[in-house]
């Protein structure tokens, strides 16, 4: 094969409307007819609903209410357990959870009808935090408050830990991050002849499509769903807009008329899913040089009220627990708590973030307590080919830890600027530089490709002026990371002809095949690997073994007619993997990576200044370089937000700084070029060697940056966000400056 | 009431609230969409559009004070299927739209940027397009490619003539 | 409730008819200048205008300036922070205002924020009050009754208020040029660096440093701060101790436990009390520390 399209960067499918605003979100989309949706929501955090009255003096003609008597079946969202309802009617468990819907044609009036929506409740005691839901004094979920457990073990630690000749132990912390996705979530919802239509920022238009059945027992074709141009996701819109659909279609229902509902950025902010908030401990033992023997860690994730995707995030937070290191005898405890607070859901990296954060700052303590650099305790641990990971899977080839790390080390000047800022602290602005490494599992956990089942398609045909052209059929969704001029790329890179010729059928529901959700870096290696495998099949049905010329394919289709293949994914052979036991394959394969972040601390406001930072990622095969290029970068970005800007101040269940002014991500002026080097370890099983890079670049930025500010500040830190004020307040604790 | 103003070269007369926000007014009465609302505060800058050749956010902007003014959109800089600005030939060809929600007004403040270094002369650098585009949040890109545009599209010189013109 | 949107505005084209409006109903009138404070207020419902908006933005041939007149470098009360960082007569004169105009938000908020507007929000954490207030400002209100000249850190008697009468309306500010040589000081210290509230600031201002044998002496000297008090505060006996002084470490530390008795900081989600107070010595220590090297 001598690829042409793949690994070039061809202008990007949606880069003219998106330049031009021509592109079309939710909120630009009119319908004849259509009316505006709010939400009336639960102004404390733990009670018992007694009634949901409307205000008998207000005029309410023209205004369409609806409250939990209006569903038609059982009041709960389907998710993994379905314990969230669609709109509280008994108990609420959470600040701002939906307790009413209001719909008019004038959005001013319906924001002044929401006033007038009369809740009477009992307050319950809450609970607001990780300790609180383990006491589980009170509870919000079971009898525990225990959403998930989850248990890893190798060898055996508990008989070597105490053996080892340093042991080691620190507890991390990391708190909720808002995905502040520039578009709100918004959702356009229509019955027509018993057949509901929505129109959504979205990711997942399967997971919609599947809970309005459920909701309103519906067949397969009663429900379409198509996802609108969406401005941004990172899994803020995986599961979340379910509930939004069950929203608008419950208005449209009782209205009649269309309704399009977007939250307010306040609303958005204060409502939605964010990151899981994380307590990690870790128990380390090594040898006296630094390697590492046994690792007992122990992980609790703030699930929030309801259960979402939780488990699932669980799930990959302990088998990214050990990250990129080889050792032999681990124990992983996960748990994932119910608290009084907004439900946590899917976040770019889905927990791996937090679990890799507090590996990485324990590699760096290891570091400290041997008396080596940051660079050679990775170097001396990291995993290499035929090692073996927590859960037992060898990994027997494309383990590029060793080829990351060292060319981020490079690339950075990494050990000269280590040792200088290693020297004497003065009182002048003080540097730092920090290392993370870390990998990602591609795809979904265990079996979880297995058991979706995805699909995709790929019809071939012959255009009026008798060239061969292609059609991709999928369900997967561009938020913004490419996928429509990945497929492009692959599909037309596969069947040999230009990449003009080939198109995308619109993310619909009822025009293309389940694909799966567009989440855990599965769009390019699975779905992406799909539609090379639909492409190889219809060149094999029009009797060629491979590519062939555009005249032979042209001509070939004018005799056959046009072909169409669907491909389901078939897990790779010797994939195993034991869900109870969490033994086995958890991943078909992983990316690695390496972020090194250099900074600089105010001696006078302890503010810190990032300087530069350098990151080398292994993506397999970059499809579109650009486009890798660009998820890197801003992935990066979002990690440095989290670990050094972005902090939700969550008070008595609610996020108080729920504005853009107050809930700081960084602006262009805060951050320093991102320098990308981008690592090719081909994966046979990803099309053209392509594994997943949504998430990965989310893993690196925060160990990186905590361990920058470390050495800067001349204290280490064990949390993330780090802001001037943590600074400040450490160093006053370690002496580090005199209070007057 | 009623409220007289240029928009993107031709006089225009809109009827509206005086407080409205002009957001709302190019959006909703003028059905002119590519100006997105992100966060309603004058924050994000995705709604983002020039008066009198300034960038402004629209959602601060009471629709009363556009009156007698010059005010230009997104949509000014390109026909639909016509050839595009320097600065969107640009972002096109450094990938420096992700999501798009932000790019319309990226490009208002990039395009108002590119303008006065027309004006004065200046040569740009990495810090001063940071600077021009600090008002503009990106939550997709990291900002890198959006800064390579702007610098690829001040090499190529003028940007307020789009590429018809 | 009415839409607020709807509510009345009236826009005169002169400063005298604006002026006849709030002699005639101007406890009824919401100014509106730049509008990038009142209409997030609007959007999110902090603001419910009672009577009518006295929309100023068509007085701007009047209002939008920066000028000298009678030694004095003056500003109209609709010059934007855009114009002000772009005066090169300003950053001669003022360079710590030009310094907090730059940092004001960012480029859309630069273009249509006002000094006007800035002063009369009345914010504890306002950008442009402490140096205003270390270049010793003065503001000029001016009712149907004719102009009062009052000094800015008399405009301030409590949280979010001012001495302005409802007749009044802030038409200019003023700064005596500087006849001597000055060593001036800005900082703003915010979460991030644009389109950011501040956490603390200080300016200051020091007229006439002398060099003498025992170090450097302070002829006189302003300080300015921000966003540690319930209004935009001059420290005036840090000033005092500090004034007429040889500046030693000694002196240095008796200011900055000074200055920590006359802010008042306090704990919210943007930040802390005690992060606030100490920052805010420090900023003093950094400018001193200057002026020491310098010497």
């Amino acid at each position: 094969m001598n690829p042409k399209i793949v690994g070039t960067r061809v202008p990007r499918d949606d880069g003219r409307q998106k330049v031009t605003g021509e592109s079309l979100y939710v909120d630009d989309i009119d319908i004849p007819g259509m009316i505006y949706g709010t939400t009336v929501r639960s102004p404390v955090a733990s009670a018992k609903v007694v009634s949901v009255d409307w205000d008998e003096g207000y005029d309410w003609t023209g205004i369409v209410r609806v409250t939990a008597k209006d569903i038609p079946g059982e009041n709960s969202l389907p998710l993994l357990i379905d314990d969230q309802k669609i709109l509280a009617d008994r108990r609420i468990l959470h600040m701002h959870e939906p307790i009413a819907l209001l719909a008019c044609s004038d959005p001013t009036r319906l924001r002044e009808a929401r006033g007038h929506v009369r809740l009477r409740y009992k307050s319950q005691p809450m609970v607001s935090q990780i300790e609180d839901s383990l006491e589980a004094e009170v509870k919000v979920f079971g009898a525990d408050n225990v959403f998930k457990d989850i248990q890893i073990s190798k060898g055996d630690p508990a008989t070597i830990l105490p053996k080892c000749h340093h042991r080691l132990e620190e507890s991390y912390i990391t708190g909720h991050q808002e995905h502040l996705y520039l578009e709100p979530q918004g959702m356009i919802g229509a019955w027509q002849d018993g057949v509901l239509t929505l129109t959504g920022s979205l990711q997942c238009p399967y997971y919609v499509h599947k809970a309005m059945k459920a909701v309103f027992g519906l067949k397969d074709d009663e429900v379409r769903v198509n996802q609108a141009v969406t401005g941004g996701g990172f899994g803020g819109k995986e599961e979340y807009p379910s509930l939004l659909a069950a929203h608008v279609a419950l208005l449209a229902r009782k209205s009649g008329t269309p309704v399009k509902m977007v939250y307010e950025r306040a609303e958005d902010m204060c409502a939605t899913t964010k990151r899981h908030p994380s307590e990690v401990t870790i128990h380390g033992g090594v040898d006296e040089d630094g390697h590492l023997l046994a690792l007992d860690v122990d992980v609790v994730l703030d699930g929030g009220a309801y259960c979402t995707l939780s488990p699932v995030v669980l799930s990959r937070a302990v088998l990214h627990a050990i990250s990129a290191y080889r050792c032999d005898h681990v124990a992983v405890r996960g748990r994932v708590v119910a608290t009084n607070t907004p439900p946590n859901g899917a976040f770019r990296g889905f927990g791996a973030p937090q679990t890799i954060f507090a590996m990485e700052r324990m590699m760096d303590l290891i570091a400290e307590t041997v008396g080596i650099s940051p660079a050679e305790v990775r170097c001396r641990n990291h995993l290499q080919n035929g090692d073996s990971t927590a859960t037992g899977q060898i990994l027997q080839q494309g383990v590029s830890a060793g080829a990351v790390l060292q060319k981020a080390l490079d690339a950075s000047d990494f050990h000269s600027k280590w040792e200088a800022y290693q020297g004497s602290h003065s009182n002048r602005n003080r540097r730092g530089i920090g290392i993370a490494l870390f990998m990602h599992g591609c795809g979904f956990t265990g079996h979880g490709e297995r058991d979706l089942k995805s699909r995709a398609a790929l019809r071939l045909f012959l255009d009026p002026q008798g060239k061969p052209r292609a059609q991709v059929l999928a369900s997967t969704t561009d938020i913004g990371q490419g996928m429509r001029t990945t497929f492009r790329q692959i599909a037309a890179e596969t069947l040999g002809i230009a990449f003009e010729q080939v198109e995308l059928a619109p993310a619909n529901t009822a025009g293309v095949p389940n694909s799966g959700p567009t989440v855990a870096s599965r769009t390019c290696m699975v779905v992406g690997g799909l539609v090379a495998e639909a492409g190889k099949g219809c060149l094999q049905e029009l009797g060629f073994s491979g590519t062939t010329s555009e005249v032979e394919l042209a001509a070939a289709l004018a005799s056959t007619g046009a072909v169409t293949c669907e491909r389901e994914y078939e897990p790779p052979p010797g994939l195993v993997w034991d869900d109870k036991n969490y033994r086995g394959s958890a991943y078909p394969t992983y990316g690695f990576g390496c972020t090194i972040c250099e900074v600089e601390v105010d001696a006078v406001t302890f503010e810190t200044r990032i300087l530069d930072v350098v990151t080398c990622q292994d993506v397999g095969r970059a499809i579109h370089p650009s486009i890798v290029e660009g998820q890197i970068e801003g992935g990066t970005v979002q990690a440095l937000g989290f670990a050094g800007f972005e902090k939700v101040v969550m008070h008595d269940g609610t996020m108080r700084n729920h504005d853009v002014s107050n809930y700081v991500i960084p602006t262009a002026a805060d951050i320093a070029p991102i320098r990308v080097l981008i690592h090719e370890e081909p994966y046979s099983g990803g099309p053209f060697g392509a594994k997943g890079i949504g998430e990965m670049p989310m893993d690196g930025g925060a160990p990186a940056y905590v361990a920058a500010v470390s050495q800067a500040a001349g204290v280490s830190f064990q949390q993330v966000p780090i802001l001037a004020e943590d600074v400040f307040a450490e160093l006053l604790k370690k002496k580090a400056v005199k209070r007057s | 009431m009623k409220i007289t103003f240029e928009l993107n070269g031709a006089l225009t007369t809109v009827d509206s609230p005086p407080l409205a926000r002009f957001l709302d007014v190019l959006r909703d009465t003028l059905g002119l969409t590519a100006t997105k609302e992100g966060c309603g505060e004058g924050e994000c800058g995705t709604c983002s559009i020039l008066v009198d050749g300034e960038v402004v956010n629209a959602c601060l902007l009471p629709a009363i004070q556009v009156f007698g003014r010059s005010v230009e959109t997104l949509e000014s800089l390109s026909d639909p299927a016509g050839p595009l600005s320097k600065l969107q030939e640009s972002l096109l060809a450094t990938d420096g739209a992700q999501c798009g929600i932000c790019t319309p007004g990226m490009v208002m403040a990039g395009t108002a940027f590119l303008r006065q270094l027309k004006a004065t002369g200046a040569q740009p650098c990495d810090r001063s397009i940071r600077q021009a585009i600090a008002g503009n949040l990106c939550r997709c890109t990291g900002y890198s490619k959006i800064i390579e545009g702007i610098k690829m599209a001040a090499a190529q010189g003028t940007p307020q003539e789009s590429a018809h013109d | 409730m009415t839409d607020p949107r709807k509510i009345e505005v009236f826009s005169p084209e002169t400063l005298s008819a604006a002026v006849q409006v709030l002699a005639e109903v101007g406890s009824e009138a919401h100014i509106l200048a730049g509008g990038t404070d009142l209409m997030v207020a609007l959007e999110k419902g902090f603001w419910q205008p009672k009577g009518f908006v006295l929309n100023i933005s068509r007085i701007e041939p009047e209002l939008r300036y920066i000028r000298m007149e009678d030694g004095d470098v003056c500003m109209g009360a609709l010059t934007t922070f855009a114009d002000i960082a772009r005066s090169d007569l300003l950053n001669t004169e003022a360079p710590s205002l030009v310094a907090a105009a730059r940092e004001i938000g960012a480029q859309q908020i630069q273009n249509r924020a006002t000094i006007g507007g800035n002063i009369m929000n009345a914010s504890p954490a306002g950008d442009s009050m402490p140096p205003l207030l270390a270049l010793d400002a003065r503001v000029v209100l001016k009712s149907n009754e004719g102009p009062r000249t009052l000094p800015l850190f008399s405009f301030y008697p409590a949280y979010r208020e001012t001495v302005s009468q409802p007749s009044e309306l802030l038409t200019e500010v003023r700064i005596a040029r500087r006849d001597s040589p000055t060593q001036d000081y800005f900082r703003k210290v915010a979460p991030r660096r644009a389109q950011a509230i501040s956490k603390v600031i200080l300016a200051a201002r020091a007229w006439n440093v002398e060099e003498t044998e025992e170090g450097p002496r302070i002829g006189s000297i302003r300080l300015g701060v921000g966003s540690v008090a319930p209004t935009p505060l001059r420290l005036f006996e840090t000033e005092r101790l500090l004034e007429k002084a040889v500046l030693t470490p000694s002196l240095m530390g008796a200011a900055g436990h000074m200055l920590e008795t006359e802010i008042s900081p306090i704990d919210d989600m943007r930040s802390t009390a005690e992060y606030r107070r100490q920052v805010c010595r420090r900023l003093l220590d950094d400018f001193l520390s200057n002026l020491l090297l310098e010497s």
